[in-house]
């Protein structure tokens, strides 16, 4: 043992014994630090304040794998102090610093507000991503801005064509406007369009406008403007230069006169039903 | 001359010493003849000698100072300059101070206070023991003399170790818990799981594995995998409640996308936050909007009216009467017998035969109003 290490083995015995004994104050003064210093083959694994006597060896002490200050005990700090890493604070008694950025926390207390920058996800049920600005729920993949994928059918709420909003399916599924939870405009996949229930009562399709069936340019001066033939109370209207040369007909089908002049008549009716069946001109064009 | 025999010699010495003892001695001419340093200390037995000197010694003494006995020196009051070699003391040692240049070695020392300018090596933990009716809380590291005392002790109730300061480690270095990580400057362990915190920093992402609710206004349930916004218990997979009016966006009869309201409540399909399409709750549509300007409505296809099974060789399909241009046009076997018409009205005939007529047009308003042939039906 060298002079230097009796010198200090001397007072630390001494130190221990002061400790051990009778002399529980004791100040040490212009003592820079305590050092457990290494000599040898020695480590310092153990080394530091140990307080024995009550329960449990109570201890404070470098410890190994990694390098580490050991501690067994909680460690509580007085109010108002915090605990810090390189002289930034972590954690205080109410927040954690402003540098703890990254964290694996799964559950939270109530909010106050929620900023995100970036995907969310909650539940494996609703998607946003952050890369699309898309919104999903039931789907990672939406097609819209904001997409609900349910019992496989896909209902997307976004903007097509970078100038129009829209709603419906994005597959062939059809798609309902619903008022008191039933159906009452369904556009089926396929383009068709159903106006009210046929399980429910008759609606009132109101039109407060124009209405233009199969016509590219609607003609202003009418409010409703059909392309083909018409067809009420069960009976067929429709438009050419003689009564028809083929084709199923009941009684009372009429064909109007595409071409009519003077002594030649406004149009033709079916008088008896086949194919064409029998038609017989009326109304008689007289000169003015 | 003869050698004397041995009787002769003891002759003479024997009157040599009877003339001796009878002589008187004198001590002082006795010592002045000694010869210097011839004395041997077997000549001294007893007795005080004073002045005493010699060259190691000079006792200036007045009183006894030193006692030798077999068993010690016993010294009444010592100064010495230099302890030559090692000291050995069976006792106290009362000293006003002491300087040790070297090693200073005790089993026990006993001190009010150290004070040093040396650094404290230490080789094995600094150990707080509790004995007797001393506890160990309360021990451990004090700092005083600046500012209120600062400590890191034990403290109880729960045991812990308490630290009147903040506590600061090296940059890097992390607190950890069972030598799992759950602290950095940077971030928290992944091991720590529950929190209660009520603000967070701006999230790089969100990931959530349960319930959501937001300001008692956006309400996610996992179990049924809906979204509310404005209640908690959507009729859809989103709903958005609003004026006590849910409006619903989701699947029906697993096969169907439909929007709309759940209750009895119009709903309105807009653009330019006007209503285009209303659809009232008893399923009634209106195709535009009455307070607007008439809008044009287009069906690129076949529209049927009432009709189960349109006629696809036609565009319109109308299960019965139509009216256009205000009057109405509907079929039947002659010209009607009730109801009010209007003068232009037309009842097509259902049963038009040569001789008869192709319809019937009300020439006065009236019940039934009054109605006149048109079309005669003749052969070609």
């Amino acid at each position: 043992m060298s002079n230097v290490e009796q010198k200090i083995t001397a007072v630390t015995d001494a130190l221990k014994i002061l400790l051990d004994e009778q002399f529980q104050e004791v100040s040490i003064a212009n003592i820079p630090h305590i050092e457990f210093k290494v000599s040898g083959n020695g480590n310092l694994v153990g080394k530091g304040l140990i307080w024995t006597g009550a329960g449990a060896t109570k201890q404070f002490i470098t410890t190994t794998n990694p390098d580490r200050i050991y501690s067994s005990e909680t460690i509580d700090l007085a109010k108002d102090k915090n605990i810090s890493i390189n002289n930034v604070p972590v954690i205080s008694e109410r927040e954690l610093g402003p540098s703890v950025t990254k964290s694996n926390l799964k559950e939270l207390g109530r909010l106050r507000g929620l900023i995100v920058d970036g995907d969310l996800q909650i539940n494996q049920y609703m998607f946003y991503d952050s890369a699309t600005d898309r919104l999903g729920l039931g789907t990672d993949t939406p097609n819209a801005m904001f997409s609900i994928l349910e019992n496989g059918v896909e209902v997307m709420l976004g903007t097509t064509e970078h100038s129009r909003g829209a709603v419906g399916t994005y597959a062939s599924n059809d798609f309902d406007i619903v008022t008191d939870n039933t159906a009452r405009i369904s556009v089926s996949g396929g383009g068709d369009i159903e106006l009210g229930n046929r399980n429910s009562g008759p609606s009132k399709v109101t039109v407060n406008g124009k209405l233009g069936i199969n016509v590219s340019q609607p003609d202003t001066r009418v409010d409703l403007h059909v392309a083909g033939a018409v067809k009420f109370n069960d009976k067929l209207h429709l438009s050419g230069t003689e009564p028809p040369s083929g084709g199923s007909h009941t009684v009372g089908d009429i064909v109007w006169n595409s071409a009519p002049s003077t002594n030649s008549f406004i149009g033709w009716v079916c008088v008896q039903a086949g194919a064409p069946g029998q038609w017989l001109p009326f109304g008689q064009i007289q000169p003015r | 001359m003869s050698k004397p025999t041995i009787d002769q010699a003891l002759e003479q010495l024997g009157a040599a010493i009877k003339v001796q003892a009878a002589a008187t001695i004198d001590v002082t001419h006795f010592l002045q003849n000694l010869p210097k340093r011839s004395l041997s200390g077997d000549h001294v037995s007893g007795g005080k000698i004073v002045n005493f000197s010699s060259a190691g010694i000079d006792d200036k003494a007045s009183k006894t100072q030193i006692t030798l006995t077999d068993d010690a020196a016993s010294i009444t009051n010592l100064k010495v300059e230099t302890v030559k070699d090692n000291l050995k003391v069976e006792g106290k040692v009362i000293a006003d101070s002491m300087e040790v240049a070297g090693l200073l070695k005790a089993n026990v020392l006993e001190v009010s206070e150290i004070r040093a300018d040396v650094k404290l090596e230490k080789y094995s933990p600094l150990e707080f023991k509790s004995t007797g009716e001393e506890s160990i809380y309360g021990k451990g590291l004090l700092w005083t003399g600046t500012g209120i005392t600062k400590q890191l002790v034990i403290a109880a109730n729960p045991d812990r170790l308490f630290s009147t300061e903040h506590l600061d480690i090296a940059k890097d270095k992390v607190f950890s818990i069972g030598n799992v990580s759950v602290l950095s400057e940077k971030e928290l362990g992944p091991s720590v799981i529950k929190s209660n915190i009520r603000e967070l920093g701006r999230l790089r992402g969100l990931t959530v594995d349960g319930d959501v609710q937001i300001n008692q206004y956006m309400f996610y349930s996992a179990e049924s995998d809906r979204l509310g916004l404005g209640t908690d218990q959507p009729h859809a997979a989103l709903s958005v409640a609003e004026d006590a009016i849910e409006v619903v966006l989701g699947t029906r009869e697993s096969t169907r996308g439909m929007v709309g309201t759940y209750a009895s409540i119009p709903f309105d399909i807009v653009t330019d936050s006007r209503p285009r399409i209303s659809v009232e709750s008893n399923g009634n549509i209106k195709l535009g909007n009455i307070a607007q300007a008439p809008i044009q409505v287009s069906i690129h296809g076949k529209l049927a009216i009432r009709v189960n099974n349109p006629d696809p060789e036609v565009d319109l399909h109308v299960n019965g009467p139509i009216r256009y241009h205000g009057h109405i046009h509907q079929y039947a076997d002659t010209h009607p017998s009730t109801g009010e018409f209007i003068k232009g009205d037309v009842v097509w005939n259902t049963n038009p035969q040569v001789g008869s007529y192709a319809g019937w047009i009300c020439t006065i308003s009236g019940n039934p109003g009054r109605w006149a042939a048109f079309g005669a039906l003749v052969n070609i």
